[in-house]
């Protein structure tokens, strides 16, 4: 396990730092000058511009400029905002709660949705139950996240008037974008659960768990779907980042704050460092949550061993 | 996968001069699927003669309509004519999707097959940059490199076929080091081919499945991405008609005129609808055990 755990992190350094310096180059070499753009309004001379490249240190050589960006963002500087002018740590910090909480709602939902959906249309195979869950979840899977949003605005919000359409506080604000990014998913959950399962159902050892006189309940949640979670939680570690990226949409949609809003505003503005470290808090996440998911099919299935050479 | 399965064992083996189409006429969603693609398709090419109105055209007079039998699908706050741009708006939108994935597939293909086939340091390096993608969710990869480029349709083309690479790679490359290691492919090296040689004539042919099976799948998927992002604003500009630009009026008119907001998603829908079918049944048919 240690010698997997040190590899696997050694890669995801590698991963990182891979990340760290494709968006830094990437951002680098765009055509348009941040420091001109930043000054435009105020009709700021060339002189004036020039000045302003000096102190935001954009006249250095490139890997003088990489090499800062690096050393700042192992201490958690990610450099300042050239718009607000402020820390983008401390900005990206204050937006990242609203966002961090929106994606776990969505992916619990999604994923007590998909599992229960997935489980009764394996159960029931070629049911009407079954074909419903399997036409249903196409349609998820097919819908465009910001659409199925404007859809839910216009039932909930503008039709019944039940929720906020737009910018809402509290629960009542959630419920609208976590819907919104947690049916596709469950959708996706669903249908892999139904495969899953199917795979499974079909084992000796539960027509031995049958015939012992298990209750069926048992039989399906017990010993079915333990042996089918392996895949399913992969796809949630996938969907969760599937759901940071979603969050870029729906926040944008329902006016929400969040890292999603934030960047979106940043990239239309160029503010670069912005982009930059969201990048990079993206990347970092993403990862630990992908590395999460390896580390847990060893506790899900014991059959996993990952020193076991 | 067991369903398919079935049906496959459960054909007659009928002497039939294309077996490959008729069990592909036989598949329910196959069928379904390259129906609704094929319609849209045919939509989005005749546009000139099958809308009823100038997509771009601005009227005043006509501005906010609720459907009506003039516009059956109402007009839009410049008084355009909805119907009318869902059907122009194909062109982009389709085209986008279609390119994108040709984009990603064929260079994403290549890399698989380049790292499959010399393994080694050029195998390597290409399988770690490939990581690489995979370390931004493909939606907020796509976004970052519309982000440095501009908004642009060309820029989200190249944008979303980049998000769709990694999974090209793995999969070809996986494909290819399977097959490098049949005896046909050792012969064939042991009596002096050519590499190009070799790939063209036994590799490619066996790769070929998997590719088309990921491209057929993939193409809702990049519908998908490719209209999200247009919705934030980061692919087709005004006023050209496009189904998630669309999409974004519709949100500032959301409160009393639904039918901006409607129909471009119903397209969109449609759509990706078709493609995941198709693809579906693709897997089906083609490579039943591949996990996408």
């Amino acid at each position: 396990m240690a010698r997997f755990l040190t590899w696997r992190l050694a890669s995801t350094l590698f991963v990182l730092f891979g990340v760290a310096a494709a968006v830094f180059t990437l951002m680098n070499t765009l055509p348009g000058d941040p420091a001109a753009m930043l000054v435009s309004h105020f009709g700021a001379s060339a002189k004036d511009i020039e000045i302003l490249r000096e102190q935001l240190g954009l006249n250095d050589p490139f890997p003088v400029r990489f090499g800062r960006f690096l050393l700042g963002a192992v201490h958690g500087d990610l450099g300042k905002s050239f718009q607000q002018n402020r820390p983008v740590a401390r900005i990206l910090l204050e937006n990242s709660w609203p966002t961090v909480q929106l994606a776990l709602v969505s992916v619990g939902l999604a994923t007590v949705l998909g599992v229960l959906a997935g489980v009764a249309a394996a159960v029931r195979r070629g049911s009407w139950a079954d074909f419903l869950t399997m036409v249903i979840s196409l349609f998820g899977i097919s819908m465009p996240g910001f659409w199925l949003g404007l859809m839910l605005m216009l039932v909930f919000a503008v039709q019944l008037r039940w929720l906020p359409a737009l910018g809402g506080q509290g629960w009542s604000g959630m419920a609208l974008p976590a819907l919104t990014l947690a049916l596709p998913a469950a959708s996706t959950v669903a249908r892999l659960t139904r495969s899953s399962m199917l795979e499974v159902l079909g084992e000796d050892y539960l027509r031995s768990a049958r015939a012992k006189g298990l209750p069926e309940r048992t039989v399906v949640y017990r010993h079915a779907l333990r042996n089918a979670l392996i895949s399913i939680i992969t796809f949630v570690g996938l969907q969760f980042g599937l759901l940071l990226g979603g969050s870029v949409v729906v926040e944008s949609l329902f006016s929400r704050q969040g890292l999603g809003q934030l960047v979106v505003a940043a990239v239309f503005a160029r503010d670069i460092p912005i982009v930059q470290g969201w990048c990079l808090v993206i990347a970092v996440t993403y990862s630990l949550v992908n590395l999460l998911v390896d580390l847990s099919y060893a506790l899900v299935n014991p059959r996993i061993r990952y020193d076991a050479r | 996968m067991p369903a398919s399965a079935r049906q496959v064992v459960a054909a007659p083996l009928r002497a039939s001069a294309y077996p490959e189409l008729r069990r592909f006429l036989r598949h329910k969603g196959a069928v379904i699927g390259s129906a609704l693609l094929l319609a849209l398709i045919t939509m989005a090419a005749l546009a000139p003669s099958l809308a009823p109105y100038d997509p771009i055209a601005q009227d005043q007079r006509a501005s906010l309509r609720s459907p009506d039998p003039a516009h059956p699908l109402g007009t839009d706050v410049f008084g355009r004519d909805i119907l009318s741009r869902v059907i122009w708006g194909g062109r982009q939108s389709l085209r986008v999707g279609l390119l994108a994935v040709a984009v990603g597939g064929a260079v994403g293909s290549l890399l698989g097959l380049l790292a499959g086939y010399y393994e080694g340091w050029t195998g390597t390096l290409i399988l770690r940059l490939t990581d690489l993608l995979l370390a931004l969710p493909g939606i907020l990869l796509a976004l970052t490199i519309v982000a440095a480029t501009g908004p642009s349709l060309e820029n989200l083309i190249i944008a979303v076929g980049i998000s769709s690479l990694p999974a090209y790679v793995r999969i070809v490359n996986g494909a290819v080091l399977d097959v490098k290691t049949r005896t046909f492919i050792e012969a064939t090296r042991a009596s002096g081919a050519a590499d190009l040689r070799v790939i063209r004539r036994h590799v490619l042919p066996n790769i070929l499945a998997p590719v088309i099976v990921l491209s057929t799948l993939g193409l809702g998927n990049a519908l998908l991405v490719a209209a999200t992002l247009s919705f934030l604003g980061m692919g087709a500009q005004p006023p050209t008609p496009e189904w998630g630009a669309m999409l974004s009026q519709g949100r500032e008119f959301i409160f009393g005129y639904w039918w901006i907001a409607t129909f471009p998603g119903v397209a969109i829908l449609l759509a990706v609808i078709g493609a995941n079918l198709l693809g579906e049944g693709m897997r089906d048919l083609l490579d039943p055990r591949l996990r996408v």
